[in-house]
């Protein structure tokens, strides 16, 4: 088997062919991906193009359902909605992940940091259905936080924390928490002590250490964070879904819902719509790293 | 700053640091006057650079003082002081330019934005790096790095300026150009420079004084002379030049010449005057430079005589050095100044060999506590 692979290998790179051989081994990544995804999509394109008229698909040519998705108000909530929700996400999660990250770079004990580690990425383990039905159980109005903040004295009746964005936004807070906490800590664990005592050297106290040193050599981790948490957001389906309950209408769950009742050329121009946004969103961010680690010190106003 | 104290840039007094139960640093008390090149020597692990960053305060000493310009600074952090340091990997601001990372200091001074300008391209005049202000740090030469560190601390005018190993990094040609440098803005900054190496050639060739220190502890603070010429024990005349080092018992005093015996040859070595009489019977190290042995003609007039056999001969271009064997008891390292038609000897050959009373030095053995550290 494995002579016969390398005989076929040595065909291709026979003379000055060595690309030929890379190009085998990349082979098969490329043929899954060009079937499933560009396939994928070009079929999405294709049905994006057709006509939904009365509950029934009619083949056509035509952008109506373009014209529809970019003009119509409720569309552009919908959207809205998303983006909200996303952009919160990210921001919670971030302002969580990074104490948490920079506290676990920090630490000297191997045993605590893996344990925090182990923490961390626990939720990970399980799948998003059942992280979501716990949180309806912590939720809900007779759940444990209403009870909690009942007690506290916060409120007298319970907060409403279902079916709503703000539960949504705390469950996916949850979930994405990890993917945010990793690149963070990536680039957090390998920066330079030494530079930190640098800049205490040259009078800078802790804080102004943070902002002028750490934090801006933390750009390109919280960069990929945010890239991540964003999208993951962007496309998350089950947790709008089941702690939602059709009150919070995200692209994912209006892309099913338009599935269902076969209104499939809606679906596809939202399902592209959302790819070309995430593209989008992870170019505006790498360019907003740099900005955070170069421009502004360059110019002189650290 | 009272007067008196107004020569002395910095100053210790009995400072400890302990790391997890390790003594890094052990009862050091050292001055450094104002203006002065003072090189802190030593293998690694033996606390110098512990005792740099408790003297730019990185570190706070467990016990006793530090003293910046006559003021007790101990407890005060890095930020409070007026003392820059030169980290060993320079630590340059990856994310800066050249002139940003020169003007940090100032700008955490809250310098006006005319000063710092006007100051950077002075300092970048001083370290002969005018034009590249605007260079970013990743695309710098080692030597030009270790200038733009250099620049970015001078240009806080510190009191004292700390170096922890900043050439270590650097090869050999370039070292050299940085020593004569460094020297250079010394001399035109007029600043006190505290540098750290375990280089015994780059310490000699570039302080006014050097502290040598094993296990925590600063066994001798002296002039590069001193030090070369009167070790204070064993392991500052091994750490400092080549020398033999032989173990001999002492039997007697004449005046200042003092008998020792080894390996059944008497030697007669002359004590310095002043120094305190040895006991009889005591054993001491006895220290002899290899340039201080003679061999052959040379040796004949020498009071102390042997006679050995080459047993191995290492041209070194301006000298030789030989290995000799004493009458199969001990062995000898000799190095002779070497030119053309000099006499050399080969393997093999049987000569005489001397050296004079003053040329050995009766040391202290190793100082106490120091157990088996490094080296």
């Amino acid at each position: 088997m494995m002579r016969a692979a390398s005989r076929i290998v040595g065909l291709f790179t026979y003379g000055n062919r060595p690309w030929a051989a890379q190009l085998l081994l990349l082979l098969p990544a490329i043929a899954l991906m060009g079937v499933v995804y560009l396939g994928g999509l070009l079929i999405f394109g294709r049905y994006s193009f057709d006509l939904y008229d009365n509950g029934s698909l009619v083949r056509d040519w035509n952008g109506q359902a373009y014209r529809a998705f970019l003009t119509d108000p409720y569309y552009w909530t919908l959207i809205g909605t998303t983006f909200r929700v996303a952009a919160k996400v990210t921001f919670w999660s971030l302002l969580l992940a990074y104490p948490l990250a920079y506290c676990m770079a920090g630490l000297r004990r191997p045993g605590l940091k893996q344990t925090l580690l182990l923490l961390t990425f626990l939720p990970l383990l399980v799948s998003a259905v059942v992280r979501s039905y716990g949180w309806q159980l912590l939720l809900s109005r007779q759940g444990f936080m209403n009870w909690l903040f009942i007690h506290l004295g916060l409120t007298d009746s319970g907060f409403d924390m279902m079916y709503n964005e703000t539960g949504v936004v705390i469950a996916l807070v949850h979930i994405f928490l990890p993917f945010m906490v990793f690149p963070l800590l990536n680039v957090l664990s390998q920066s330079d002590n030494q530079l930190k005592a640098a800049a205490h050297d040259l009078g800078a106290g802790k804080w102004r250490t943070f902002f002028t040193i750490t934090f801006p050599l933390s750009a390109r981790g919280i960069a990929s964070g945010v890239q991540i948490v964003f999208t993951l957001c962007l496309t998350a389906f089950t947790t709008p879904q089941l702690i939602g309950g059709g009150r919070v209408m995200t692209l994912p769950v209006f892309i099913y819902q338009r599935t269902l009742d076969t209104n499939w050329p809606m679906a596809a121009v939202a399902s592209i719509f959302l790819f070309v946004s995430s593209i989008a969103v992870s170019l505006i961010v790498n360019k907003g790293a740099d900005w955070l680690m170069f421009r502004r010190t360059r110019q002189g106003r650290i | 700053m009272s007067d008196g104290q107004t020569t002395i840039a910095i100053e210790t007094r009995n400072a400890v640091k302990r790391y997890a139960g390790n003594i890094a640093v052990d009862q050091v008390s050292l001055q450094v006057k104002r203006g002065e090149f003072v090189s802190l020597l030593g293998p690694s692990g033996c606390g110098k650079t512990t005792l740099l960053r408790l003297l730019g305060g990185l570190e706070q000493p467990d016990e006793g003082t530090v003293l910046l310009s006559g003021k007790d600074v101990s407890g005060i952090p890095a930020y409070g002081r007026n003392s820059n340091m030169i980290f060993q990997q320079l630590a340059l601001f990856p994310h800066m330019d050249v002139y940003n990372n020169i003007a940090y200091g100032l700008k955490v001074r809250k310098v006006a934005k005319d000063e710092i300008r006007r100051r950077v391209h002075e300092i970048l005049e001083l370290v002969q790096l005018g034009d590249y202000s605007r260079r970013s740090v990743s695309q710098l030469s080692g030597g030009q790095a270790q200038r733009v560190a250099i620049a970015r601390a001078l240009i806080n005018k510190p009191e004292v300026l700390l170096l922890d190993e900043p050439l270590s990094a650097l090869d050999m040609q370039l070292r050299l150009d940085m020593q004569r440098e460094l020297k250079r803005i010394q001399r035109e900054f007029g600043g006190t420079f505290i540098f750290v190496t375990h280089d015994q050639s780059e310490a000699m060739n570039m302080s006014d004084r050097i502290g040598v220190m094993r296990g925590g502890k600063l066994l001798q603070y002296a002039t590069p002379d001193e030090i070369y010429e009167r070790p204070a024990d064993r392991f500052v005349a091994k750490f400092i030049g080549d020398t033999n080092l032989l173990q001999v018992k002492v039997l007697g005093t004449e005046q200042d010449l003092v008998s020792v015996e080894c390996f059944g040859s008497t030697f007669k070595i002359r004590q310095e005057k002043g120094s305190s009489p040895i006991p009889s019977g005591s054993l001491r190290p006895l220290s002899i430079r290899y340039e201080y042995i003679r061999l052959g003609e040379a040796a004949s007039h020498s009071a102390n005589r042997l006679e050995g056999r080459v047993i191995e001969s290492v041209y070194g271009g301006a000298s030789i050095r030989y290995t000799l064997d004493i009458g199969g008891r001990f062995q000898l390292q000799a190095s002779s100044l070497y030119q053309r038609g000099d006499i050399r000897y080969s393997v093999g050959d049987t000569l005489q060999i001397g050296f004079n009373p003053e040329d050995g030095l009766l040391l202290n053995d190793d100082s106490p506590g120091n157990g088996e550290a490094a080296l």
